[in-house]
């Protein structure tokens, strides 16, 4: 399989007023295309971090400290990776949306209650396939003025046809400026050194810049009057979001779309969520948690419709939960995480029958299975504080089998058996 | 089966958590410059206040407030060495005005928002907590009192009751419980439907104990906020009511009152604008200051309070 | 010692909605829709279902937090008072109706004094140990509020009994003088626990208690919960939307929904043959941590429905896949499906 996205050794830390929290610590983890991935841990594990850090949305006072996220989107080479870190901010712009889409825990809140549903998808449309959509609406016009004949009406969708067509040649121009300058990084991309360094400082700095419109275009947009010309584009936009609800399996697409998030239930509210990452077909959807809050049967709906969307849209899905039983059902590889370090990575089969790490085996223990018989076993202890976490191996003063070098080394992450990585103490002696 | 805290230690800590608590707010406090300044300001006032027979010993001991004049010459002078702070017209002295009105300023300030926070503590609380037609009573009547202007209630009740501070202080507590009732009527309604508030009723809690041990600790904090930052305004209010008039005779030591007395100079000779700048500037400038002084305390008591901000 | 602890006859909880600029009584919200169960004494019943069945709201009113808009709840009667009552509630005759005074027995009614011992005997454990307890207290008066309020005890006795209490959950003389916010989530519900405990309850609603916890620090209060019972033998009602927690810490399970009990019955019986449509699509529904299992998922249609308009005839009939004329016309009551105390409200429960 190819890798898609991979994290190498990220430490993230958080500068808050009583100290530096130390949110991870030195994650790796590798998601290969076509695959659900899981990334499974209790609350302060830093698996949402993880993915906040792989977006860049990491809210301040939290930044990436070091390390990196590598992209293998490139069509050219898919072996060679883009080092996302310290890319510019345009440049995260443009493929957030795009390639890579997250939806979050609380549909309720990644809504803006005020703005219609139809508006929210259709912003993802306007961002990202600008190209087509402009061009769309170039050919509407274009049949309606043939088929309309002289009338005065004529002159107005003549102005309509200009606007637009200098919009669709600026942004093509954009595009292909862009493009260069992300290719030219592209090529520095394994290149060290000062001299690359600096070069690829100017050209970050120059993609912040790029203007987007042309003088004409930008007037056009800002006079109240003239700007109703947009109507046919968002009409066309319109078009394509009631499509892909539909696509979505939402009854009643039209009536939904012109709707406020409020009117719908949490239910439809996620799949309305689904439905704005996945607008332009990203080849990466993250998802945290995007079904804690929701009622079981709920649940059950959204799992099912992420199963077949795996067929059909998205090639690959970085699923963040908690529930070890969702992790099943839907994963094929899974990461656990504790305190900021990747306890085991395996395949999902593997880690359920033959996990490593005592962490993972103490949390199967713990979680309430169907055919349960007598008292669940529990991890003593709880999640430590990250602005002084323990030393050495973060688990070790949970863990029934702590030996002495736990206390004093951070151990390595080994590749067990073919697939199955664990980073423990109890499994590096042979192999070192 | 016990877990670990999340601090350390298995023994009590050395300090009282309630000192800790106050500790760690003073901290936050002290990191913010206007907090500093603000402080100096109040304390510099203080201090005015507090030594103010010593600064400025009073020639009649019985009414201190009586400003003293060395004569009756209408024309004020100018900044002397006998009048450091220069004399009103009838030759009251500005310095020892200054000095006693900041006394004038602490007591009337203070026990209006005193007793502004008693009655709207009172009055929302019964609002918030029984809700119905208790809190529809309170809040109308509320809304009917925002409606009257303050300048015409204040004239009124002086033509009522006679001219002086008193009838001063009475309008602004009359006309300023619902604001302090609104604030705390909507921190009530919140903490109101929390869950420990419910423990505390299935523990079998009377109505005036859950009042008492929960509900006003929890929701005390947006009206400290407001009453110091209502300490400025509330001045203010004093000092143009006792301009117009309104409030105590001339020859008072209150700042308002000077200003007041000084009305026909302001403007200066014809020749010369600002020949009486310092009948304006120098009681101005102290109810100025002394209104920042209190707007800066005020802020810095909301940031170190808002709970929103507490741990970031 | 009577067997049977609780018995709740025909609750209703409705809340009224008001509309319009006069605010008048437009809607009902159906929280809880006529409901009769019976617990046990010593027994841990499992009350689940989803958002809106109404489980919270009738462990609330159980323990008088809502006032209840109609039924009757006994705690500790003997069945034989209980049944004259009903019977006598029943009788046509407007005077006799009259003649019974349900203030004595109908812990619905109770008011002062005795609503107040009451209390003593019933406590509740909320969900989210964040907001159940006042941040501005010390853990120390939390766990001694409720001894406070029924001026139970005083001095150092209270203090002693406090500290008994805090080291029954797990914690110790160092937490005495601490604020909730210096404890993790997993302490702070022992802390909740604790105060539960201090009255000497006989029966404790279980409100959603390990719903906003970690997966480990769940089993830890799961087992504390189930040692507690057996230490104090205490009665639990474990409301929860969580299946296999209930499985776990409960004898018998009843199923609501939309405000009405479809199903209930012993534990294993229940998941080994669930009668009820809705019983089968949950339990098909939880996700189960082992990769190998297949199984046939019933993924219901549409979204739990508004309790302000249930659908006419049995409440379930728009989502369930078996769903027949007579279940759109009828509501079905709950009726004996086996001699175990199973029962269950479907038209055509013989038949699945």
């Amino acid at each position: 399989m190819e890798k898609l996205i991979e994290t190498r050794e990220l430490y993230s830390d958080f500068h808050t007023f009583e100290g530096v929290v130390k949110a991870l610590n030195g994650v790796s983890i590798v998601v290969n295309e076509g695959e659900t991935y899981g990334l499974v841990g209790e609350s302060g594990c830093g698996k949402s971090v993880t993915v906040r850090s792989m977006m860049r949305i990491v809210q301040a006072p939290g930044r990436i400290a070091s390390g990196k996220v590598v992209l293998f989107f490139r069509a050219e080479d898919r072996t060679k990776g883009i080092d996302i870190v310290r890319r510019s901010d345009a440049y995260m712009t443009s493929i957030r949306g795009d390639s890579i889409s997250m939806i979050f825990q609380e549909a309720s809140t990644s809504l803006n209650p005020v703005l219609s549903i139809g508006f929210q998808i259709g912003e993802s449309f306007h961002f990202h396939r600008r190209v087509q959509m402009l061009e769309e609406t170039l050919k509407e016009l274009d049949a309606e003025i043939a088929a309309a004949g002289p009338s005065p009406s004529r002159r107005w969708k003549g102005l309509q046809k200009s606007l637009y067509a200098r919009e669709l040649a600026e942004r093509k121009a954009y595009e292909e400026r862009i493009d260069g300058i992300d290719r030219e990084i592209y090529g520095l991309e394994d290149q060290a050194g000062p001299d690359a360094e600096s070069r690829k400082q100017r050209l970050n700095l120059k993609r912040d810049t790029v203007r987007e419109h042309g003088a004409l275009v930008s007037l056009a947009l800002r006079t109240p009057f003239l700007r109703r010309y947009r109507k046919r584009l968002d009409r066309v936009i319109h078009g394509h979001v009631v499509e892909l609800l539909r696509s979505l399996g939402v009854p009643n697409p039209e009536r939904i779309a012109v709707s406020h998030p409020h009117e719908l239930s949490g239910g439809m509210q996620q799949r309305i969520v689904i439905a704005i990452a996945l607008a332009c077909h990203p080849v990466l959807l993250i998802a945290d948690e995007p079904t804690s809050n929701l009622d079981v049967t709920i649940q059950a709906q959204i799992v099912d419709l992420i199963k077949s969307l795996k067929q059909t849209k998205i090639s690959s899905v970085l699923f963040i939960t908690h529930d070890l039983g969702l992790v099943a059902e839907i994963c094929d590889r899974a990461s656990v995480m504790y305190a900021g370090d990747v306890s085991e990575t395996a395949s999902v089969a593997q880690l359920f029958k033959n996990p490593l790490h005592p962490y993972t085996q103490g949390l199967l223990r713990s979680v309430p299975k169907a055919e349960q018989s007598g008292e669940l076993a529990t991890i003593p202890g709880s999640v430590p504080n990250l602005i002084s976490p323990p030393s050495g191996c973060r688990f070790h003063p949970r863990c029934p089998k702590a030996m002495d070098i736990c206390s004093r080394e951070k151990p390595e992450t080994i590749e067990h058996s073919s697939g199955h990585w664990v980073a423990c103490h109890l499994y590096t002696d042979g192999k070192k | 089966m016990s877990d670990e805290l999340t601090s350390d230690g298995a023994g009590a800590p050395a300090l009282h958590p309630r000192w800790r608590e106050f500790g760690f707010s003073l901290k936050r406090l002290f990191k913010n410059p206007l907090t500093i300044i603000g402080l100096t300001i109040i304390l510099f006032y203080v201090f005015l206040a507090a030594f103010a027979p010593v600064l400025q010993p009073p020639p009649n001991p019985d009414n201190p407030y009586l400003i003293p004049h060395d004569g009756w010459r209408m024309t004020p002078s100018p900044p002397s060495a006998k009048n450091p702070l220069g004399t009103m017209p009838s030759q009251y002295d500005i310095l020892y005005g200054i000095v006693w009105g900041t006394r004038n300023a602490f007591s009337i300030g203070l026990t209006v928002v005193a007793a502004n926070l008693v009655l709207g503590l009172i009055l929302g609380a019964l609002a918030g907590y029984f809700g119905g037609i208790v809190d529809e009573i309170i809040m109308r009547v509320g809304d009917i009192f925002y409606a009257i202007p303050s300048l015409v209630m204040a004239m009124a009740l002086v033509v009522a009751m006679g001219r002086g501070l008193h009838s001063i202080m009475i309008v602004l507590i009359v006309l300023g419980w619902p604001t302090y009732t609104r604030v705390i009527r909507a921190e009530i309604l919140v903490v109101r439907n929390t869950d420990y508030i419910q423990a505390a009723r299935a523990s079998g809690a009377s109505h005036l104990r859950i009042l008492g041990t929960h509900i006003l600790p929890n929701s005390i904090f947006s009206l400290i906020i407001v009453a110091s930052m209502n300490v400025g305004v509330t001045i203010l209010t004093i000092a143009a009511l006792s301009f117009l008039g309104l409030g105590s005779e001339s020859g008072f030591a209150d700042w308002g009152a000077m200003v007041s007395t000084c009305r026909n100079f302001i403007t200066g000779t014809p020749g010369n604008k600002f020949a009486y700048w310092y009948l304006v500037f120098i009681p101005g400038f102290a109810i100025a200051l002394f209104v920042l002084g209190w707007n800066l305390l005020g802020d810095a008591i909301r940031d170190v309070f808002d709970p929103r901000m507490r741990r970031r | 010692m009577n067997d049977t602890l609780i018995d709740i006859r025909k609750l209703v909880k409705y809340y009224p909605v008001t509309g319009g600029v006069f605010r008048r009584h437009v809607a009902d919200v159906k929280a809880v829709d006529g409901v009769d169960l019976k617990i046990a004494r010593g027994e841990c019943l499992g009350l689940v279902g989803e958002s809106g069945c109404g489980k919270t709201t009738l462990g609330k009113t159980l323990l008088r937090l809502h006032g209840s808009t109609s039924g009757r709840a006994y705690f500790d009667q003997s069945a034989q008072k209980v049944a004259e009552a009903e019977s006598m509630l029943a009788s046509p005759d407007p005077d006799v109706r009259r003649r019974v005074s349900l203030a004595e027995m109908d812990i619905l009614k109770m008011e002062g004094s005795r609503l107040r011992e009451l209390r003593r005997k019933m406590q509740i454990v909320f969900q989210d140990p964040s907001n159940s307890l006042d941040p501005r207290m010390l853990v120390r008066n939390i766990v001694a509020e409720p001894l406070k309020a029924q001026r139970m005890a005083k001095g150092s006795e209270l203090d002693d009994r406090v500290l008994e209490l805090l080291s029954i959950v797990g914690m110790g003389e160092g937490h005495l003088k601490r604020y909730p916010h210096e404890f993790s989530g997993g302490q702070r519900q022992r802390i909740a626990i604790a105060r539960a405990l201090a009255t000497n309850p006989q029966f404790i609603v279980m409100d959603e208690p390990t719903s906003a916890l970690d997966v480990s620090v769940q089993a830890q209060i799961l087992n504390l919960l189930k040692q507690l019972q057996r230490d104090f033998k205490l009665t639990y009602l474990f409301v929860t939307h969580h299946l296999l927690v209930v499985k776990y810490t409960s004898d018998r399970i009843a199923v609501m929904y939309l405000g009405k009990i479809v199903e209930l019955g012993p534990t294993a019986e229940i998941f080994e043959r669930p009668l009820h449509p809705y019983t089968k699509a949950l339990l098909s529904a939880i996700p189960i941590p082992d990769p190998d299992t297949r199984r046939e998922k019933i993924i219901l249609t549409g979204d739990v429905p508004n309790p302000v308009n249930p659908p006419p005839g049995c409440r379930f009939n728009p989502r369930c896949p078996f769903a027949k004329d007579i279940c759109r016309a009828q509501e079905p009551s709950l009726e004996e499906a086996s001699a175990g105390g199973r029962t269950v409200a479907c038209h055509r429960w013989k038949e699945l």
